[in-house]
């Protein structure tokens, strides 16, 4: 935590904050404060703009913290169908490891239905390729249009009856 | 070139053995593995229009079975396997009469080595 509250003051970000936040005090302080007060108003200053400042840098860092610590989904739409090898490209996905089952379910008039059941063949910097190891026969053909593949989900989760059926079919 | 990639295949010797350009001096030792790609269409995210990258299509992984100073050969480990035959034998009597004696036996398949798929020349290969 303070690593990152260091990282965030000392950084160009930083600096800009600090810099904004000293230019609206400045316009603050001309149209309200008499600086001729008796009150050492160059303290005030000083305290307002150190205190608006930690408040602002306190206030990146956790908008940073939620960001970084919200995960990804737990399924994952496939952006492309590559019929020569027969694969589904989906994003790069952390719940997907190399070489594990995924379930490939098709959605359509609210009821969900495993189509087809895939391995993670290959992972990419960015992607990752499904290669489909047992079609269930539920869909006529694979979907390959944009809207098709937005009706399939690919998830890391696979009934234990599909894996009994992979068995049985020697994949 | 992109440092995933360790080196390219410059001879495809047959349907399971290739020659890449890195050796010894890159650090290759005999029996470590990799897998052959070759790089397909460019990939594009359908919903911000962002090109992802290109698609890596796997030829095989491969083990290097012989190292020199600047290529290496290597060899497919992927293994297949010919699928078991069962034979029922039945004697004439069987046959002819639905009984006598009936042997049954299971030839178990081999495993073969699996050949890579369309190696070629300028195929990358990268870390197993």
């Amino acid at each position: 935590m303070l690593d990152n509250v260091r990282k965030a003051v000392f950084s160009i970000n930083g600096t800009a904050l600090f810099i904004a936040v000293i230019g609206v005090l400045s316009s603050f302080v001309t149209i309200f404060v008499n600086t001729s007060a008796d009150v050492s108003v160059k303290w005030l200053l000083l305290s307002i703009t150190l205190g608006l400042y930690a408040m602002v840098i306190l206030l990146k860092v956790a908008h940073d913290a939620i960001e970084k610590g919200r995960p990804l989904p737990p399924f994952e739409n496939p952006i492309r169908f590559v019929s020569e090898p027969g694969i589904f490209v989906i994003r790069k996905n952390e719940h997907f490891l190399s070489n594990i089952l995924v379930g490939c379910y098709s959605q359509q008039d609210g009821l969900e239905r495993l189509a087809y059941i895939g391995v993670v063949d290959h992972v990419q910097p960015t992607l990752i390729q499904i290669r489909i190891q047992l079609d269930l026969q539920i869909l006529a053909t694979v979907p390959v249009g944009p809207d098709e593949l937005k009706m399939l989900e690919i998830r890391p989760v696979v009934p234990f009856t599909a894996v009994q059926q992979l068995i049985r079919q020697g994949n | 070139m992109n440092p995933r990639y360790l080196g390219k295949v410059v001879s495809v010797v047959n349907a399971t053995t290739v020659v890449v350009n890195i050796g010894a001096d890159q650090g290759v030792r005999s029996g470590q593995t990799f897998v052959v790609v070759g790089l397909g269409e460019t990939i594009t995210d359908p919903d911000t229009g962002e090109d992802l990258e290109q698609l890596e299509l796997v030829r095989g992984r491969v083990e290097a079975t012989h190292v020199q100073q600047k290529i290496s050969t290597l060899t497919s480990i992927d293994v297949q396997r010919d699928p078991d035959i069962k034979e029922i034998k039945r004697s004439a009597s069987a046959a002819l009469y639905s009984f006598g004696p009936t042997t049954e036996s299971v030839r178990v398949g081999l495993d073969r080595t699996k050949p890579l798929i369309s190696p070629k020349v300028g195929d990358y290969i990268i870390e197993d």
